[in-house]
């Protein structure tokens, strides 16, 4: 292969404006930064819109692992209110501003003056313009809150930068070039360097908006709409991973980094309730596993089917030099088994989510929907009237009016004084009598002096009315001493051994029958508990629990893939039944024919499983600080109990992707043209064609099914 | 204003209609046009251009051919036929006609049911149709009296090209096919991708039931004004004296009967993959064939497949990636283009010149 004007030394970055979709650009700029930090350490890197805000992660050289978990966290809040982004209460310009301010380090701006270009648009003639120099920090966030601001949607008065107004870049650049090796960075499929393969489309039309081209393929529209309203929390991880995985083909062909083999670990964490409702996610995922044909386990499928060096070719760029092998590269696109949360009991399922049941039908969804439109005026005047106190605030006005003002005010609160003392005049009275006999008696029992003091029918009732209200206070207060605390008990921190423990006290049972095989769970596990992720981010589902994401390198190691695993912490039993599966599948892409595994999930120990919920939220708070790597995959022990609907829709999961994969190395034959099957696929051998040399002349062979 | 135009006799040629005004703008289409926008794309090599209809046996058709005679002759004289991709005709090549005519004869033909070609229609079945399309290509280069070519493809050419070459390896001399179309198969869905919501593939299944550019021609008259909002690159990327020529010429082009296209949609299933990918046939071109696949790095088009072929075909196989260049490669980077191409000439003939010796 050779390259045509490739300088990877003079490469520089642009990053596209897409909004919502900068998770793609967080995937993006995670893998650049492990791969090839030298495109982020030299040379400008250019941005528009959302991109600016990558764009100055990568020079100031952020944590892009607490970044991307703080877009989730954004994105998560902007799902949250009924009408997404445009909801008056969502201040989105006002989050991204104070995290842009949170993140940035102090000498953000000397850097950022000498690397960063911005594009933004300028609001009097609607052109075009790169902001290229900062004074301070603060006009380095106002450069890219201009360029992000899209007015109508972002607010309606317009950011200023220096005095000047400006919108968002991507009105009139989107993807800004500052030269002709400029990498360009989209999350949308068309002509980028750096940009999504839709595979549910070849067709060739497309559109250019600004710079940013766009293919017409159904992915793109969905990323359309998903510009200003997000998409769902796992969507956006995925959109992050597939800019990863895009990254890394990308450098790959360019020669920049070899041989890269990533694993990805999905967690999530279970939430604080004991027994929690079964969560929509659990709900989709069961239903994908037996009708969907987008269920996980096709990725541990398709990897399986690699594993054992059956040399598929997949579709994926692999033209890594130094291997000289060709089917490294679709590792990094690949997952291994996938375990993904699924809750079967039906029953109590039904009971729980009867309400998440309810708003599951479009009707209500509708009636959602109207409802936050009915409500936007009130909406609307609440925001306007906060508007306008912050506005108020900030203008100076006259002393007197001030002073006039303070006065009006002084005056209605002691009328309002006034007219609560008269009602607590009389208590007051009675309690410097109280308070006299108290100091006198010193310590000893107020009750007797109680009786020697005279008090009328109305004070005796008054006092009963007030040790009641003590008696309240002190409860109330007592809860609120108390709440806390049972919190501080279950977050507390499990020892991660621990759980590490009871994770390696398994792995051996399991491990029996596939010890040597390469890839399977336990060695996954053991690969992760002892490496550090290169990226790593998480976020709260809409069950509120903290799902975590790791890509980890496994370039020196056996060859290994992109591995997404979903684990409930709450549903333990059907955890272990998934790691099952993936053992079972294992065992069957390797060894060709089923392994029965004896379960050894049934030997799991009761007593753990009270446990787990803490081992959850401890492993949450631990992967906060995500820049620290993540070493422990968390894992739950097993409870023996599974229900009969469990098993069932189970074992039709199971069947279905055995059948997958066989599937699958049929085609790898084919496409490898040295299998048995080759022939049904019009593949010759090349071997074969060795007699072609005759074909110097009018008369010719038609290739087969030409015939 | 369409009839008053349609009146106007093109003067270098004589075709059996000039155009058509259409049903309120609907099939609206003016060949002249479309010869206008064409000579102007053309103009920097006009006056050497020889621009003419070849008939063919398959229904009495024409290919349009327009043909570059070297300044300079040279004893081996292996004509470069240039084959356009989808939806274009041979004007999308005005920046490699003069640069590859510095010492070959340069043809660059309108595929048959595409450009200034004939529109016959074509069979429905895929196989058939594209043995039609083939065949008018064999047919043309009988007429043309082409011993042996170097067929540089583009897209859909490259798909017609390495067809052509399955069945008549004797007569490519060189196959270079730029970002070839309909090499993969379509790959199973897998959940790495997102889903989009169910009604998006609702619209576009509908979508998929008509021709991909129904759309242009429904409108009409606004049908190039459409293609310059959508496409404003396309402008930069082919630039003729003026710069709406090429959306012109596309428009016009696109907007007669669209039997070429009817005959794509046969050949592929839904959203634009090959129904008969060539990367399942690919190694049956005769291995004397060298091949050479050329792509832009910015492209969609994946070159997997080329990759693939490179490690199971016996022949010659390179694999050149022009970076900063996208589907359109020959156009956004000519000068790149045109060189690769060139080397890949002078290195055939070098070869031929010592095999000789021998």
């Amino acid at each position: 292969m050779t390259m045509i004007n490739s300088d990877p030394s003079r490469m520089n970055l642009s990053f596209s404006g897409c909004g919502f979709l900068c998770l793609y650009h967080a995937g993006v700029a995670a893998a650049i930064k492990e791969y090839a930090p030298e495109l982020m350490q030299k040379g400008t890197i250019s941005g528009a819109s959302a991109g600016a805000i990558v764009a100055a992660g990568l020079v100031t050289d952020v944590c892009i692992s607490q970044a991307t978990s703080t877009m989730l966290r954004i994105v998560r809040e902007a799902r949250s209110s009924s009408l997404g982004v445009i909801s008056p209460n969502f201040d989105l310009m006002g989050l991204v501003k104070e995290e842009i301010r949170r993140y940035l380090p102090p000498d953000a701006y000397i850097r950022c003056s000498a690397r960063l270009k911005i594009s933004v648009t300028r609001w009097s003639d609607k052109k075009n313009v790169i902001l290229e120099d900062f004074a301070n920090n603060d006009e380095l966030v106002d450069g890219i809150t201009c360029s992000c601001f899209i007015p109508g949607v972002c607010g309606v008065i317009l950011p200023t930068f220096r005095g000047v107004r400006y919108v968002d870049g991507g009105f009139s650049d989107n993807l800004p070039l500052f030269d002709d090796h400029t990498v360009t960075v989209s999350p949308f499929s068309g002509e980028s360097d750096i940009c999504p393969l839709d595979y549910e489309s070849a067709g060739f039309f497309g559109m250019t908006y600004n710079n940013t081209s766009m293919r017409f393929t159904t992915m793109n529209f969905f990323r359309l709409i998903a510009i200003l309203m997000p998409p769902s929390l796992e969507d956006c991880t995925k959109m992050c991973l597939q800019g990863f995985s895009d990254t890394v083909r990308f450098l790959t062909r360019n020669n920049m980094t070899t041989c890269i083999k990533c694993l990805t670990i999905q967690t999530n964490m279970g939430d604080a309730v004991p027994n929690p409702p079964p969560s929509q996610a659990s709900m989709i995922s069961s239903s994908s596993d037996t009708s969907r044909p987008f269920s996980p386990p096709t990725r541990s499928r398709t990897r399986s089917a690699n594993y054992n060096g059956q040399g598929t070719r997949k579709r994926f760029d692999s033209e890594c030099d130094t291997c000289g092998d060709s089917d490294h590269m679709h590792n990094a696109d690949l997952v291994f088994p996938s375990i993904i949360q699924r809750t079967f009991d039906e029953a109590s399922k039904a009971e729980a989510t009867f309400l998440k049941w309810v708003f599951s039908f479009r009707l209500m969804k509708m009636t959602r929907m109207v409802f936050g439109i009915w409500k936007y005026p009130l909406d609307v005047m609440l925001i306007m009237a906060k508007r306008i106190a912050s506005y108020i605030h900030t203008v100076a006005c006259p002393d007197w009016l001030f002073k006039k003002f303070s006065d009006l005010v002084d005056f209605m609160y002691e009328e309002i004084d006034r007219q609560r003392s008269q009602l607590s005049a009389r208590y007051s009275c009675q309690l410097a009598i109280t308070e006299c006999d108290f100091e006198s008696s010193g310590q000893s029992n107020l009750k007797e002096h109680f009786g020697e003091i005279e008090l009328s029918e109305e004070a005796r009732q008054e006092l009963a009315q007030l040790r009641e209200r003590d008696r309240r206070m002190k409860q109330r207060k007592g809860t609120k001493i108390t709440r806390p605390s049972r919190l501080s008990c279950e977050l507390s921190p499990v020892d991660p051994n621990l759980r590490k423990a009871s994770l390696i006290s398994h792995s051996p049972a399991m491990g029996t029958s596939q010890q040597a095989e390469e890839g399977s769970l336990s060695q996954v596990i053991e690969y992760t508990a002892t490496h550090e992720a290169t990226y790593a981010f998480h976020y709260l589902d809409e069950n509120n629990k903290v799902r975590n994401v790791e890509v980890f390198n496994v370039a020196e190691e056996r060859p290994c893939s992109i591995m997404s695993r979903g684990i409930t912490k709450s549903v333990p039993e059907e955890n272990e039944e998934e790691l099952q599966a993936e053992l079972m599948e294992a065992s069957t892409s390797n060894t060709s024919n089923p392994v029965p595994i004896n379960s050894p999930e049934k030997k799991g120990d009761e007593n753990d499983s009270g446990l787990s919920v803490e081992e959850g939220n401890s492993s949450g708070l631990k992967r906060d600080a995500c820049c620290s790597p993540v070493r422990h995959l968390s894992h739950s022990s097993t409870r023996g109990s599974r229900t009969s609907i469990s098993k069932r829709s189970h074992s039709i999961g199971q069947t279905q992707r055995k059948n997958q994969v066989v599937g699958i190395r049929d085609l790898g034959a084919s496409s490898d043209s040295d299998g048995e099957t080759g022939e049904q696929f019009f593949v010759p051998r090349g071997r074969r064609r060795m007699t072609s040399a005759e074909y110097e002349g009018e008369p010719e062979h038609s290739d087969e099914e030409k015939q | 204003m369409a009839s008053t135009e349609a009146q106007v006799t093109a003067p270098s040629l004589t075709t059996p209609k000039r155009g058509s005004r259409g049903l309120f703008g609907l099939g609206y289409y003016s060949l002249t046009k479309l010869v206008a926008a064409e000579s102007s794309l053309l103009s920097a090599v006009a006056h050497r251009l020889i621009s003419r209809f070849i008939p063919i046996r398959f229904k009495q058709s024409d290919v349009y051919t327009i043909t570059l005679e070297p300044e300079e002759k040279s004893s081996d004289n292996v004509p470069i036929v240039l084959i356009h991709g989808f939806a274009a005709g041979s004007a999308v090549w005005c920046a490699q006609l003069e640069a590859l005519a510095k010492r070959r004869t340069v043809h660059a033909l309108d595929l048959l049911g595409f450009g200034r070609s004939s529109r016959p229609a074509f069979s429905q079945d895929e196989t058939l149709a594209e043995l039609e399309m083939v065949e008018a290509i064999e047919d043309w280069r009988k007429e043309m009296a082409i011993e042996k070519m170097t067929l540089v493809a583009h897209s859909f050419g490259g798909y017609l090209a390495s067809s052509y070459t399955l069945e008549h390896p004797s007569r490519v001399k060189h196959l270079i096919l730029a970002d070839p179309w309909g090499f993969p198969e379509k790959p199973p869905p897998n959940d790495k991708q997102i889903q989009p919501y169910p009604w998006m593939h609702f619209v576009g299944g509908v979508l998929s039931f008509f021709n991909p550019l129904a759309i242009l021609r429904v409108l009409g008259p606004y049908g190039p004004s459409l293609v310059k909002k959508l496409r404003p690159d396309l402008s930069v990327r082919y630039k003729g004296t003026n710069p709406d020529d090429i959306y012109n010429y596309i428009y016009h082009i696109n907007a007669q009967p669209p039997t070429g296209e009817t005959a794509f949609k046969s050949m592929t299933h839904t959203f634009g993959w090959a129904k008969r990918p060539m990367i399942r046939r690919f190694n049956g071109i005769s291995e004397n064939v060298p091949v050479t696949f050329i792509y832009g790095s910015k492209s969609w088009i994946d070159p997997q497949p080329a990759f693939e072929i490179q490690a199971t075909r016996n022949g010659y196989v390179d694999i050149q990636i022009i970076r900063g260049a996208g589907h359109q490669l020959y156009a956004d980077e000519p000068e790149s283009f045109n060189e690769v191409v060139l080397s890949i000439i002078d290195k055939d003939a070098h070869e031929n010149k010592t095999s000789d010796e021998e």
